[in-house]
């Protein structure tokens, strides 16, 4: 189904767009226990102030302030900021996030080029129907845009949307869209499609500069009246995504800034004992070559966990408050995906690198895909990025009733963690072929089945995958045989 | 394309070690220490780890902090003993050698030293901890990193990955 079929039985697009103000919303659900949390002081590092404007700032700090305000921190949470391009600031941050002493410090290359592939990735979804689980019709948001190109776009357009630079990367983008079988001339369908692409994201990140504040519609002005669903729609999507990120990403610095967990509640993977079963793969040492695990990292997941959860929780009060509440939620589902996919993006292809720095004998991979800087290597006393992974993805899943499937990890992102466990194991496997130990291959598929396609786990038991049908979002998980 | 096939490729590449140690290389070293003048290895199980977080960030390299296993054992034994062998390959002298059922407490010193390193461990049992603390004082009582004495071809960054697999058990027994 296409958006404006599902927008015309239910409500106006501005009346959605007035009701996804969800800072607003956020400050108004139920208050947690209070924390011992009153201000917090943030270290942007940058070299892209120029002529005062710093491109994707506004962004950030918008996103930033929902967290602030999200109701499970202290409505009275006092923000500094503080841009800085001093060597220390970036030494820091690794081009990574930094907590210490009540103050976290970020890249904010780093964080834009995430909060901006995932603006990318929901101005290319469309909504469709789907079927759930127990038979009924749902509303299902697919991507159509792969993470890669996302995230290619997001990095070319670091310096502002008008650079050459970026110009060059939506033309190679669009191109592959347009042209998707290398046929020489696109149909109208497809310049219609990458026409409204464009469109939708410009106006993501122009509907989301009011930060603290009710969404402006205003910034709507220029936009063609027909796309107004489509933009709608996307800004929910794009929205409760990054706020998932944030929340992960800040959750976890957070700890390190207040040497204790900002957040009380535990979360389900607390609860039901996941979370230390899959902590157990880092430092038993049976699965996978042991770098270690510290205290501090193990904590600040758990609590990154933690934030995650509560603002699902909030989310979820709110859209289930309101009209459309089955639309929302279905849009609430796909924004769990792309959190997914937007953690992926920063634990696995290198936060804040640019690919290029990353690329192996500097080709892509034979079907094209950037080897992007697949990960491997993890500091010691950190988790396996595979992990952080899984346990999000797990996470998500949990708090995901849509029953359509669609929370977990697919496509590239899939790829992507696959290599990463891979690895951990080969390099287990080298030491172990020195007879020091032997190796249980076993293990993957009882982990890991229900967050990943049936493809992923076949392949693990025959020791093969293939990209075109392995990793594929279309198939169902099913237990290993 | 197969994925495993592929892996290999960038595993090598990823790695950066290929070159050196094959396919599949070993992992970096483990930067272990703390800020301090001592180097400093803690473990705690991880059944009941509720400690105070510390600095850090997302895979940012760990400074210091306490490391968490699945289970723990007294381990004296082999930690005397990577220190014995560290020792004799280096040709330092075992002034003091002191064991009990909960710590093992060794100096070494050598005559061109101008001081002497300390090892030092200690088991608890309720909860279970281990540390290790790894000391060098100069001659006038002065504690120093050992890692900053000058002394490269001591090591000292081989002792430490020995020694924390040795509060593991880890190391051969």
């Amino acid at each position: 189904m296409q958006v404006r079929k599902l927008i015309a039985g239910t409500a106006c697009a501005l009346m959605l767009l007035a009701a996804m103000a969800q800072t607003a919303a956020l400050a108004q659900s139920p208050p947690s226990p209070p924390l011992a949390v009153d201000k917090i002081m943030f270290h942007f590092c940058t070299l892209r102030i120029r002529d005062g404007y710093l491109p994707f700032a506004v962004q950030v700090d918008s996103a930033l302030m929902r967290f602030a305000n999200s109701g499970y921190l202290d409505a009275g949470l006092m923000v500094q900021k503080i841009y800085s391009k001093d060597d220390a600031c970036f030494a820091k941050t690794a081009k990574g996030c930094f907590g210490e002493k009540g103050a976290v410090y970020c890249d904010l290359d780093a964080i834009a080029t995430a909060l901006n592939a995932i603006a990318w990735l929901a101005a290319s979804g469309t909504m469709q129907d789907g079927v759930s689980a127990t038979g009924e019709k749902i509303p299902i948001f697919r991507v159509q845009l792969g993470i890669e190109d996302a995230l290619k776009l997001a990095y070319a357009e670091l310096d502002g949307p008008g650079s050459e630079e970026a110009k060059r990367a939506r033309a190679a983008a669009f191109e592959k869209i347009m042209k998707p079988d290398g046929r020489e001339n696109p149909s109208e369908e497809a310049i219609r499609q990458v026409v409204e692409l464009g469109f939708t994201h410009a106006y993501l990140l122009r509907l989301d500069q009011t930060p603290g504040e009710p969404l402006d519609k205003a910034n709507l002005e220029g936009l063609p009246q027909k796309l107004e669903p489509r933009v709608a729609l996307a800004y929910v999507v794009y929205e409760a995504a990054v706020n998932y990120l944030f929340a992960y990403i800040l959750g976890h610095e957070f700890s390190h800034a207040y040497r204790s967990c900002v957040f009380r509640q535990p979360s389900l993977l607390e609860t039901s004992g996941r979370f230390v079963q899959i902590r157990a793969m880092q430092i038993d040492d049976k699965l996978l070559h042991p770098i270690g695990l510290t205290g501090e990292e193990s904590q600040a997941e758990l609590c990154a966990l933690r934030g995650v959860e509560q603002m699902d929780d909030g989310m979820v009060a709110f859209k289930q408050a309101r009209g459309n509440a089955k639309t929302y939620l279905a849009l609430l589902t796909l924004s769990r995906r792309m959190a997914i996919d937007g953690a992926s993006i920063i634990l696995t292809l290198a936060f804040g690198h640019r690919p290029e720095e990353k690329m192996l004998d500097g080709k892509p991979m034979p079907d094209g895909t950037p080897t992007v800087g697949y990960i491997m290597e993890s500091e010691p006393g950190n988790f396996y990025p595979a992990l952080r992974v899984a346990l999000l993805a797990e996470l998500l899943l949990r708090l995901d009733h849509s029953g359509t499937g669609a929370v977990r990890l697919c496509d590239s992102t899939a790829q992507r963690f696959v290599l990463g466990l891979n690895f951990a194991r080969a390099l287990r496997s080298q030491r172990a072929s020195s007879g020091s130990h032997a190796v249980d291959q076993r293990g993957f598929p009882e982990m890991f089945w229900s967050i990943v396609p049936a493809g992923v786990v076949k392949g693990w038991q025959i020791n093969r995958w293939d990209d075109k049908t392995s990793f594929r979002c279309t198939a169902a998980p099913s237990p290993p045989r | 394309m197969r994925l495993q096939a592929e892996l290999l490729r960038i595993v090598a590449h990823a790695a950066g070690l290929a070159a050196l140690l094959g396919p599949f290389g070993a992992a970096p070293a483990q930067t272990i220490t703390d800020e301090a003048g001592q180097l400093l290895i803690d473990l705690r199980e991880a059944t009941n780890f509720t400690g105070e977080i510390g600095d850090g960030g997302f895979d940012a390299k760990v400074k210091g902090g306490t490391w968490l296993v699945s289970d723990l054992l007294f381990c004296g034994d082999r930690i005397a003993r990577v220190g014995a062998e560290w020792a004799t390959k280096h040709k330092l002298s075992v002034l003091k050698d002191d064991r009990d059922g909960q710590r093992v407490f060794m100096l070494f010193g050598a005559r061109a030293l101008d001081g002497a390193f300390e090892l030092s461990y200690e088991f608890r049992s309720s909860p279970k901890t281990a540390q290790v603390k790894f000391r060098f004082f100069d001659t006038r009582g002065a504690e120093t990193r050992p890692e900053l004495i000058g002394r490269t071809d001591l090591e000292v960054d081989v002792l430490r990955d020995a020694l924390k697999e040795a509060m593991e058990c880890r190391s051969a027994s």
